[in-house]
């Protein structure tokens, strides 16, 4: 009994629960995700026909931080009916009784608290970039905080989806692909806009000129390329400018989610993902963003125009 | 096999392969088969710290040593245990390596040791050239140029003040710069698949409207000539949200490289952002003749701020017929010398 005392005391909704299956009970495995931030424990309940009758009486408190996942007969067959949810209880299913044998796995799955996740597990990525010609790179490193707190609570633990973000630097990379009539473009606003900052009005009016000749001259193209570097950025596309060692892999790609959000992304968030056990309680490895490849990737396209 | 050999066998070590000042190093050291010690010994040089202990049941840290008596262990499963460190201050060098020394102890002898490498690398952001005075007339329009150069290793973000008798006067933003950042900003553009073209939201077209007065009425009525004249434009029409509605909508094309524009400026070279995509030294002189101090303040990922030395530019007017001495100078970095640390998780350092 000794082994659940943490569990309980970190799990208050289990100890209810464990105390109202007045049963031979067992806990089979505990499994974690870290980003849902939710705890799967697997109870095994040894019912004998001679107490399905006490089963039959019993109602399980239902609290926001937990839910009846799945029930499962021995031969993993799901009889989730044999509880259901009435008036904020769950109460027992009489007619389900008899399709079970003695065993049954009650999967429980609760939420856990930011705080009590950074206390089982340490989670970094690196700040800063190292770079090569051909790629970006981030290490990686993830570690279970405190083993032993595992091994006195659960017999046996996965810990899965455990996300390291990070926000994979872009910076240049549109710059250095622009084609000849957008360079001329931008030079000509860049010109337009700095003598807008200034005092004399013949610079501004010479800088409009020269910047309405080039527009008229030359194709626009500057709407093409953002919704080219938008295509490449989408998550299926991006993912193929990554690679991750294992233990990880990429877990998700989005628009980094800083305010404001920008029409040319500065950055984008890469999720790096690895699941840590007892076998593996250290998740080590690098991030690279084949920044070459996409440059490379990115100028074919521009080139299309 | 000797003991040492199968010790070393037994043990793997990691470490971060490279960090920033005061970034934190995490270090973890495992082995599949159990190890019976007394206590190992974790050394580090004086100017690290340890930051975090981790899976262990029993240790003691005095100054820069870690005595580790037990690790917390479950049979059959990997033994392990990691710490962090961190550089107590930013070194001057660009490029460090400290050792952190361990060792497993039994019996009062070494049966084990190894060292790991921290490699700590910062950036330098340094002044090449710029102009020791600037003469400001009413013919030319003035600029403030700059030659910069970047060595070392770690994006970082500039900020550029200028200061005359201790009084700011520089400024990151211009009123036309305003309208396109908050465009730019604001996400507002969406591609129009049919006819091809980018569109802007009504929604933002009308939020960016009121900014846009807004702005306009916060700027000093003396302080830009073409301000006035805007001011005074809008003044006699009836829908001034409409007109300006309509002026950003036959603007896009011009919007849309605007951000561009704003984009590249603000990213010049890899490894450098500017915080301001624009700054300009912009004030009203009290003397023909003033003394500009000029210092460029810039920040690494991890928080560390650095400056460059300051530099004293002086500002002459005299030459100048216009009273009141209003001066918007714009600061351009003219020329970049650009030199990163590539590769820094195989580079060699040597040992000071």
């Amino acid at each position: 009994m000794r082994r659940y005392e943490l569990a309980l005391r970190y799990f208050n909704w289990f100890r209810d629960i464990k105390d109202r299956l007045e049963f031979d009970q067992e806990v089979m495995n505990v499994s974690i995700n870290y980003t849902g931030r939710t705890c799967e424990i697997s109870n095994r309940l040894h019912i004998p026909s001679s107490k399905h009758d006490k089963l039959k009486e019993i109602e399980l408190p239902k609290y926001d931080e937990y839910r009846i996942k799945d029930i499962l007969n021995s031969s993993f067959e799901s009889i989730k009916e044999l509880f259901y949810l009435s008036d904020n209880k769950y109460i027992c299913n009489a007619d389900i009784i008899p399709q079970f044998d003695d065993k049954i796995l009650l999967i429980l799955e609760g939420t856990m608290s930011t705080t009590f996740l950074n206390r089982l597990i340490r989670v970094q990525p690196a700040m800063n970039r190292d770079q090569t010609n051909e790629l970006d790179r981030y290490w990686l490193d993830v570690m279970i905080k405190d083993i032993d707190m595992w091994d006195k609570i659960w017999l046996s633990m996965d810990v899965e989806d455990v996300d390291l973000l990070v926000d994979v630097s872009l910076d240049r990379c549109f710059g250095v692909v622009l084609p000849p009539s957008i360079q001329k473009r931008i030079l000509a606003t860049q010109e337009y806009l700095r003598a807008g900052r200034g005092r004399s009005r013949d610079h501004v009016m010479r800088a409009w000129g020269a910047f309405r000749t080039i527009v008229q001259k030359e194709a626009y193209t500057g709407d093409k390329i953002m919704e080219i570097g938008r295509k490449l950025l989408e998550p299926d596309n991006f993912i193929n400018y990554l690679e991750v060692d294992d233990p990880y892999r990429i877990g998700g790609v989005e628009r980094t989610s800083q305010r404001p959000r920008r029409s040319i992304p500065e950055e984008i968030t890469v999720t790096a993902r690895t699941d840590l056990n007892y076998e593996e309680p250290i998740a080590t490895g690098y991030l690279n963003f084949k920044k070459k490849l996409f440059i490379d990737i990115l100028k074919e396209e521009i080139e299309k125009i | 096999m000797n003991e040492f050999v199968k010790l070393k066998n037994n043990i793997q070590t990691n470490i971060a392969s490279w960090a920033l000042p005061k970034e934190e190093i995490p270090i973890n050291i495992k082995w599949h088969d159990r190890i019976d010690f007394d206590e190992i010994l974790i050394k580090i040089p004086e100017d690290l710290e340890f930051r975090e202990v981790i899976n262990v049941e029993d240790y003691e840290e005095i100054d820069n040593l870690l005595h580790v008596y037990k690790i917390k262990e479950v049979p059959g499963v990997i033994n392990y245990f990691g710490f962090v460190v961190i550089s107590k201050y930013v070194f001057n060098e660009l490029k460090s390596i400290r050792e952190i020394e361990i060792s497993f102890h039994k019996n009062s002898s070494i049966i084990y040791e190894d060292i790991l490498y921290a490699k700590i690398f910062r950036p330098l952001l340094e002044i090449v050239d710029y102009p020791k005075e600037i003469i400001i007339d009413d013919k030319t329009s003035q600029k403030l140029p700059l030659e910069l150069k970047y060595v070392g290793f770690g994006d970082i973000i500039i900020n550029i003040t200028g200061r005359i008798k201790g009084r700011l006067v520089t400024k990151g933003k211009s009123f036309l710069y305003e309208i396109i950042k908050r465009l730019y900003e604001s996400d507002p553009l969406q591609f129009d698949e049919k006819s091809k073209q980018i569109t802007v939201s009504a929604e933002f077209l009308a939020q960016t409207t009121r900014d846009i007065l807004k702005i306009l009425d916060d700027i000093p009525d003396d302080e830009e000539e073409i301000i006035n004249e805007i001011k005074q434009k809008l003044a006699s029409d009836d829908n001034v949200e409409k007109t300006i509605g309509e002026i950003l909508l036959s603007k896009i094309e011009e919007i849309v490289l605007g951000m561009i524009v704003d984009s590249i400026e603000k990213n010049p070279i890899n490894n450098i952002k500017l915080s301001q995509s624009k700054t300009s030294v912009s004030t009203v002189l009290q003397a023909p003749i003033e003394k500009l101090e000029l210092t460029i303040n810039y920040q690494d990922i991890a928080g560390n701020e650095y400056s460059t030395r300051v530099l004293q530019i002086n500002l002459d007017a005299t030459q100048r017929a216009e009273k009141g001495f209003i001066i918007n100078i714009p600061i351009k970095i003219e020329k970049w010398e650009h030199e990163p640390f590539l590769n820094v998780r195989e580079m060699e350092i040597e040992k000071v």
